[in-house]
This record gives C-alpha cells, structure tokens and sequence, in this order.
C-alpha cells in the first residue's frame, strides 16, 4: 500500500479511540501532513494534538519531574533522523488551597518535529512510527498516562 | 499481589473492603492490623499532582493525630515498588504506603459505576481520601473535585475531630 494511504488508513482505524467522546480519550491527534523533505536537509513535521474542553496535558518540560510530560517520539528510519521535539509554551495552572503551579497544554497545540534526510536517503514516500505519551486532568479526574499511535509521512526528494 | 475481599461498591456508613497489601518496605499490611483505629486512606499514583499537593498534608495530619488514634496509608494504584519508595522518600513520608499493583483495591473501593461512569473504577479512585473507623465502616469518602480542591485536607480533618470527639 502507499506510504500516504497506510498513514491515512491507521488514522482511520484508531478514529474511534481518537475522537471518542470517552473521558479516557481525552486527547486526539489530527492527521499529520507530510513533510516535505530534501536529502541532506532538514523539515519539520507538525504534530496537531486537541485537548477536549475542560481538560489538560502535563506540558513538556514540567516543573515537578515526579510528573509525566507530554512527549513525543519518532523513530528513524531509512536515512531519516528526527530531533528533538519543540513544544508550544505552557500555560500555569495554579491547583486550589497550594502555592503550587502546574505547567500544562490545553486546547489545539502543536508540536513541531525537526527530520533530517541523510545524503543517501532514499527519493519517494515514506512513514515514520511515533508514539505521544501524556497524562491529562480535569476538574475531577486525573486519568492514567496514556499513549498514542501516530505516523508521520515523510516525501523524500532530490535538488 | 493483593489480597482483597468484599464485593459491591461500599458508601459510606457501609464496611469498608478487607485488603492486605505489601508496603514499600516489603512489609505486609491489612487494613485488619488496624481495626480499633481510625484510618485515613489516600489512594494516589506519582504522577498525580494533586496527590502530590496533598501529600505533606497528609504527613502533617498524621503527625498531628496519630497520638490519637490515627492511622494514615496512601494506596499507590499500579506503580512499581521502586518508583512508589523513591517518590515517598523525596515527600519524606513516615506512615505506610501500600503498593496495589493491579488497581484491585483500588477497585473494589470504587463508588457505583453511575458515578463517573466513563471512566474505570480503579482510576476513579486517584486522588481519593476515605476515613475508615474503628469498627471498620467507611465514615468518609471524597473523590477528586479540583474545582474545590481541599489540598489541605479541612473536610477530613474536620470529618476526624467529629469522630475522635463526638458530641
């Protein structure tokens, strides 16, 4: 099957666990655009990720490390090397009764993920396995770390 | 592995569910080995950051109670040993905290699947407090509400005096 169709048909199947209206799947990654990329250049990939309404991520870094940031990984493949993720700036969250802040992601966010294609990259389409791990609250529920499937599709080309 | 014994979802006034648990230090603890206390229960996980807010109060509460009587264990639901004893050291915690490693307590303290019903029952639980008398009933139960987030335990500390000095 073609890279982009695969990439486009495991979104289609993960659908119902994306956009449930579950307060376990309370957080959803749109389809992710491909990245176009020369060889022995650099790209970024732009990971959309929505937070339903009410709710929030732990952002990346976080203040407490007993925390569970957002976190993103893609893993490289055939002459394609992704870097470390940038994330959007957080907002504070102050918990009531604490002198606590939380530093967390609400809403439609992205993140952007350098991929670099060596010289000896191969030309044409590809796809390259991620995963977004996060832990999410709401005013009365903490739910359990949870992680995503998500593919990015990479178009690798000659100058 | 827990050892667990009760079967509906327990409210207050009803008997709380028996467990035994390992704590981190490798010891066994029942909730039997308290009966004629009372007993605060906190269900939390590390990476819950209102279990963490709560967490020097609960240390507070039981440094200022237990001369009377109280009991306080925080159930860490699903979260190996290792993980559990280092967060309690850095929190510097002196009252036991209990490994439920397959969220089976943590279940079977649940309220009815029509409270929070999309959610699973042990996850229900994270950030819980319960108060469990002496005779073993359940005489307190709050679920996480962040709206009116009690970090420093005022409901329950209040639900104690009550119960320590009922008139």
């Amino acid at each position: 099957m073609n890279p982009l169709a695969r990439a486009a048909a495991v979104m289609l199947a993960t659908a119902p666990y994306l956009g449930s209206a579950h307060a376990r799947e309370v957080v959803t990654v749109e389809p992710v655009a491909a990245v176009e990329l020369l060889v022995a250049r650099e790209a970024f990939a732009r990971v959309y990720v929505r937070v339903r309404p009410g709710f929030h991520v732990q952002a990346n870094p976080v203040l407490d490390p007993a925390l569970i940031p957002i976190v993103f990984a893609l893993q490289p493949s055939g002459g394609l090397q992704p870097g470390a993720p940038v994330y959007p700036p957080a907002k504070r969250f102050r918990l009531q009764g604490t002198d606590d802040d939380l530093v967390v992601l609400d809403g439609r966010f992205a993140i952007r993920i350098p991929i670099r294609a060596s010289a000896d990259a191969a030309s044409g389409e590809s796809v390259l396995r991620g995963t977004l791990r996060f832990q999410a609250c709401d005013h009365e529920h903490c739910l359990f770390p949870r992680t995503l499937p998500v593919d990015v599709p990479v178009r690798v080309r000659r100058p | 592995m827990a050892s667990v014994a009760f079967a509906a979802p327990p409210q207050v006034g009803d008997p709380a569910p028996t467990f035994s648990l390992k704590t981190i230090d490798g010891k066994v603890l029942a909730l039997e080995d308290l009966r004629g206390k009372l007993v605060v229960l906190h269900f939390a996980a590390t990476w819950c950051p209102f279990c963490a807010a709560e967490a020097p109060h609960l240390e507070k509460l039981y440094r200022e109670y237990r001369e009377r009587g109280v009991e306080v264990c925080i159930i860490d639901i699903k979260e190996p040993a290792p993980l559990v004893a280092k967060n309690a050291r850095k929190l510097g915690l002196s009252f036991p905290v209990l490994l439920d490693t397959e969220g089976e307590v943590a279940q079977r303290f649940a309220p009815p699947s029509a409270v929070q019903p999309d959610l699973a029952r042990d996850e229900v639980m994270i950030a819980s407090n319960l108060v469990v008398d002496r005779e073993g009933r359940i005489r307190f139960f709050s679920l996480l509400d962040s709206a009116n987030f009690d970090a420093k335990l005022v409901t329950l500390r209040a639900r104690l005096d009550q119960l320590l000095d009922p008139k």
